[in-house]
């Protein structure tokens, strides 16, 4: 195939991508548009970062220690000379990577469990329903402290410790489809024509399911975000120097006094970030699912859970 | 993290409200009509402060005083006790001051320190610290004590010189709030973490001038300053480090710091590769500036380390000791000839301590710089020590000192392979931590008994010799606290100790 | 009456959960507590004497069922064992710690539902218009904001540079002002949300327009017919966001040093004080069953809709 073709092939892929309902109805929403961009946007830094600042991250310069904001250094240096705005910069591929990874854990947990217990149903839904009662029972964050604070600091004890608590709301999402689905004459016509169970999840099941749990996983990554931030705060996180966010916002608060830029500049990277994926999944719900008022409610809405 | 809130200190805060210091809402400190003085101390990390004379206390308060006290130069010198000798390896006899009373007038007498003795050493389970059993203090006769130790410990006077061993009399009653010892302040009440103190005035030596002294909690360290710009308290311990030579420039505030006889240092484990050669050490040695480091990360509050043992104590051999760096240049030749071979090191921190988090941030970089790859691993407090001497680190960034008049435990703990920091790998391996082995054991344990100070200084200083050169211990800085104060108060001169700063000679002209 | 009992029924196998959850928590630590806190304790690494005697002591040697056995049994009669470091009772440490942090907890959730309600009702009588725009706009800013940040913005703003509120510690009226307002206003961004999208659905309701049919104003349709409607759900909110007030709490807690339930928590984690941390987390857990509970039970009374024998999926 000439290359042209390819490129031609793609474009109408492309194209076709756009076309379809749910991007149309995205496109027309601002929400996402504008959370799509800002977290575009920050995708695109983390990634060219390195080619966008003249400075190391962990480069020291002594003497230019706690610096204020100037050209050379637009969020200033902090206590051993470094340049803040380029380790946010880096900052952006822990905070993204932690928030994509967390959620994708979490996801895989609560798809799973969602299924099994909707599809089983009898003592097996009990048991799993149970247990996420007793997950949902603590604030995330204090599970997550206790959790991630037992294991000891690091940005994997982290990530676990989020993912472990995280996933409750995904199963109940996911169980409440497939009781829902198993109801729907066509799941149960194919299912008395002696279809395996897999396939009917896989025909039936899952793409009902996926459309809920993309906009939840989206709400959720902001959560993530503030979650993994707020546990480094509390010292919990990544270990230095590497510039996670929440750890450069705590280690900043030291010199609250005469370098405020220390905890603000992280502070306006961490509130952006999630902004955005905020914007974004309002904007992927209503586009999915424009019916849906009585979901709009602010609880939907990732906070520091 | 905050500094480790102390479990009474939040006791402490609840309904009793600590003192609105940056507030007109709140009512203000009625104190600074000079006569009493309001000292805000940050909360300790220690919970060990008030964990003698069964929490009615804490124990730098000049309630209580010990048999011994430290000198200035660190030395043991009378307090309680007039005079001791000892009688032979296994006794020592202390005499005790005969005009003493206690705060309920009764006096001073040698069963009182005993039955003192005794509780302290089975609440605290001081016995291995202070090699007595119980049941090894007695009383000879009305003022003589005598101390059975369970092996020879010709320190026993420099290690009961210590706080924690300050004369508790019988009807002491942590739970009334009720303190009796026999020192130049009084307790006159207790909120939590925060008392008030009214002078002794039958002291057998000095009446304190002021005519109250309180300790208030004021645990960040900004608003203690806010506080005393505000006259709100006359004396704020450890105020921020960069406020210093602004509270020093204004007419109503000044300054005093002292050295103590702590010193931070990376404690390097050397029976784990690649720091097992002692080549690769050197290297690390020679890529430290010390300097630099007191004065940007300490803003200039601490001295430059040359060894693991403070000047401040009698026997530091911190002025014959060779300085190492920096010298990038030697450090690049000296891993070239060493073992190295691109290892990642480990540098161990306590992620409680911003301080020690910068400084190890700034060894890993200049490390770096001399082309040695480590990474810093921050724990939790409670885990730090653990993990220090299970030897699982390189590099520890370590704070040790002295808080009596006995600084030998010191160098046995970190040296001796049957010291705390070596003990554990030493019976389980065979290895260590910073155990050089038997020579060094030797000289320890030379030191240990000596009985005069020039053959301790003799023994200790070949041990800080040989941890230096074979770059054992990589000093980093000795530790300095500071005083801010108002300009009516006139400071007592520093004591080493912080805890033992004499508030009996405070002065204030309100 | 079968709901209730069923409902009880399945809130005691979440309690007792929770107690499992609690229990089984501090034995997944890496390394031996007892080492870990002795040494903590005593400033140096200790003997192994003195850490078998501890570990007799705290019945550390049984198997684990055994462990779990004994800490319920004390639990249930109230008896959360004592702090490793110094002497304090759990129980006691927390009810010394919980007023402080109850007093945040109230002061925030006031300062929320005061903002929430005027904001949420605003935005939906002027759906569409600049105002619900900037209302909108505002609380998807608080809702993401981390609340650390918010309250060192504040601690600059309000302490350092204006003088007038403290910074740290508990105690009266003026340290509460900057960490109630930093935990509400989050908590006031997630109820405007809420009370706009419940109040908008209720307008839409036949009833509403069979009210705006008889020619009644509309301020006198969105206050005497809707709004009563539509908080509902909301105040069923403000007792589910408990735990998440909780939660916020500890953040909030430490940036302003304030003693309480999560200055508490942090501290026992970072001590390793095991029995702490399982007071507090049960503590949690307890409190949030109960009012989950509670909360269900006054929603299945109010609402003439739920039927009582029926239950939810």
């Amino acid at each position: 195939m000439s290359v042209t073709g390819v490129l031609a092939n793609r474009r109408s892929a492309l194209a076709a991508i756009l076309e379809h309902p749910t991007i149309r109805a995205l496109r027309r929403n601002p929400s996402a548009v504008a959370g799509g961009l800002v977290v575009a946007t920050i995708t695109v830094l983390a990634i060219v970062g390195p080619v966008l600042t003249p400075y190391d991250p962990n480069a020291q310069h002594l003497g230019n220690r706690l610096q204020g904001p100037s050209l050379a250094h637009p969020f200033g240096t902090d206590q051993l000379g470094r340049d803040v705005a380029t380790r946010l910069l880096y900052g952006a591929r822990i905070t993204l990577g932690l928030a994509v990874l967390v959620t994708a854990v979490r996801l895989t947990i609560g798809v799973v469990v969602g299924l099994i217990a909707g599809y089983c149903g009898g003592w097996v839904d009990e048991a799993l329903m149970r247990l996420v009662d007793v997950l949902l029972a603590f604030p995330g964050i204090v599970l997550a402290l206790v959790v991630a604070g037992i294991l000891g600091p690091s940005l994997t004890n982290l990530a676990l410790a989020l993912a472990v608590v995280g996933w409750t709301r995904y199963a109940r999402v996911v169980r409440s489809s497939v009781l829902e689905m198993r109801e729907r004459p066509f799941v149960q016509a194919s299912r008395l024509t002696g279809a395996p169970r897999r396939r009917v999840l896989r025909r039936h099941v899952l793409p009902n399911v996926a459309g809920p749990v993309v906009v939840l996983a989206t709400l959720d990554l902001g959560g993530v975000i503030l979650a993994a931030a707020g546990l480094s705060f509390l010292g919990l996180g990544a270990q230095p120097p590497a510039p996670e966010w929440g750890t450069m916002l705590s280690t900043g608060r030291h010199h609250l006094r005469e370098a405020s830029w220390l905890v603000n500049a992280p502070g306006l990277a961490i509130v952006v970030a999630v902004l955005g994926t905020n914007l974004l999944g309002d904007g992927l719900r209503d586009a999915l699912d424009p019916n849906d008022r009585t979901e709009r409610s602010g609880r939907e809405v990732s906070r520091r859970d | 993290m905050t500094g480790r809130h102390t479990r009474r200190a939040v006791l402490g805060g609840i309904g009793v409200g600590v003192a609105t210091f940056a507030g007109c809402l709140g009512d203000s400190d009625p104190s600074g009509d000079g006569e009493s003085v309001t000292v805000a101390r940050p909360q300790s990390s220690q919970d060990g402060e008030w964990d003698v004379y069964g929490g009615v206390i804490p124990y730098f308060t000049g309630v209580f005083e010990p048999l011994v006290g430290t000198n200035h130069e660190m030395e043991p010198e009378p307090l309680l006790a007039t005079d001791w000798m000892r009688e032979d390896e296994y006794t020592w006899r202390f005499d005790l001051r005969e005009d003493v009373t206690f705060h309920n007038e009764a006096a001073l007498t040698a069963d009182t320190v005993v039955d003192s003795f005794q509780a302290i050493i089975d609440d605290r389970s001081a016995t291995g610290w202070i090699n007595v059993e119980p049941d090894g203090v007695s009383a000879i006769d009305d003022t003589t004590v005598e101390f059975e130790t369970i092996e020879p410990f010709p320190s026993l006077p420099g290690t009961i010189s210590h706080n924690y061993f300050g004369v508790v009399h019988p009807d002491t009653e942590a739970d009334d709030d009720v303190a009796i010892g026999t020192g130049p302040f009084q307790l006159e009440e207790r909120n939590g973490d925060d008392v008030t103190l009214a002078p002794y005035e039958d002291h057998w030596d000095t009446v304190p001038s002021v005519e109250r002294l309180s300790f208030e909690v004021v645990s960040d360290a900004t608003t203690r300053v806010t506080a005393l710009e505000g006259d709100d308290v006359q004396v704020a311990i450890d105020p921020p480090r960069n406020t210093v030579s602004g509270l020093d420039s204004s007419a109503e505030t000044a300054t005093a710091s002292q050295r103590t006889p702590r010193t931070c240092f990376g404690g390097v484990n050397i029976y784990k590769e690649p720091t097992d050669d002692a080549t690769l050490r050197q290297a690390l040695a020679y890529a430290i500036d010390q300097e630099q480091l007191v004065e940007t990360i300490l803003e200039g509050v601490g001295d430059p380390a040359r060894g693991p043992i403070s000047p401040e104590i009698p026997w530091s051999s911190h002025d014959d000791l060779p300085a190492f760096g920096p010298d990038h240049d030697r450090a690049r030749d000296l891993v070239a000839d060493s073992s190295y071979d691109g290892e990642t090191l480990t540098i161990l921190i306590d992620g409680s301590e911003p301080d020690d988090r910068n400084v190890a941030e700034r060894l890993q970089y200049q490390f770096e710089e001399i082309g040695v790859d480590s990474e810093i691993r921050s724990v939790e407090s409670a885990a730090f020590y653990e993990t220090f001497t299970d030897g699982d680190a390189h590099v520890s960034i370590v704070t040790l000192g002295s808080n009596s008049a006995a600084a030998d435990y010191l160098i046995r703990a970190m040296f001796h392979s049957e010291g705390s920091d070596n003990e554990q790998r030493y019976e389980s391996e065979g290895t260590g931590v910073m155990n050089l082995g038997a020579e060094v054991d030797a000289l320890i344990e030379e030191g240990y008994f000596a009985e005069s100070l020039e053959d301790k200084r003799e023994a200790y200083g070949e041990v800080q010799r040989r941890v230096v050169e074979e770059a054992v211990a990589l000093p980093l800085y000795y530790v300095e606290y500071v005083l801010a104060h108002r300009e009516a108060v006139s400071l007592p001169d520093l004591h080493p100790i912080n805890p033992m700063t004499d508030y009996a000679h405070l002065e204030y002209e309100g | 009456m079968s709901y209730l009992l069923r409902r009880l029924a399945s809130s005691t196998v979440v309690l007792f959960g929770v107690t499992v959850l609690t229990f089984g928590l501090v034995h997944l630590t890496p390394g031996d507590p007892a080492r870990t806190v002795l040494a903590e304790r005593q400033g140096r690494q200790p003997s192994e004497a003195d850490v078998r005697e501890f570990r007799a002591e705290q019945g550390l040697n049984d198997p684990v069922p055994i462990q779990y056995g004994n800490w319920l049994g004390d639990v249930l009669r109230g008896d959360l064992g004592r702090s490793y470091y110094g002497d304090g009772d759990v129980l006691e440490l927390l009810l010394a710690y919980l007023p402080n942090t109850i007093e945040l907890a109230g002061a925030s959730i006031l300062i929320a539902v005061a903002i929430a309600i005027p904001a949420g009702v605003v935005s939906a009588v002027y759906r569409g218009t600049w105002i619900d725009y900037v209302s909108q706009g505002t609380s998807l800013i608080g809702v993401s904001m981390p609340n650390f940040w918010l309250g060192y913005l504040l601690i600059i703003g309000g302490a350092l540079r204006l003088g007038v509120f403290p910074v740290y510690g508990a105690g009266t009226l003026a340290h509460l002002v900057l960490p109630a307002i930093t935990l509400g206003t989050g908590m006031a961004a997630v109820l405007t949300r809420l009370v706009r999208s419940s109040l908008l659905e209720t307008l839409e309701e036949p009833y509403v327009d069979a009210a705006r049919a008889r020619g009644l104003a509309e301020r006198g349709v969105v206050t005497a017919h809707a709004l009563r409607t539509a908080l509902l759900p909301v105040v069923t909110m403000i007792g589910l966001q408990l735990g998440y007030v909780l939660g916020g709490a500890v953040v909030v807690e430490v940036v302003f040093q304030r003693p309480g339930l999560g200055t508490l928590l942090v501290d026992a984690v970072f001590a390793r004080d095991f029995p702490v941390i399982q007071g507090v987390t049960l503590l949690v857990g307890a409190t949030f069953v109960l009012v989950n509970l509670l909360t269900d039970l006054a929603y299945h009374r109010l609402d003439p809709r739920v039927s009582l024998g029926g239950g939810r999926a």
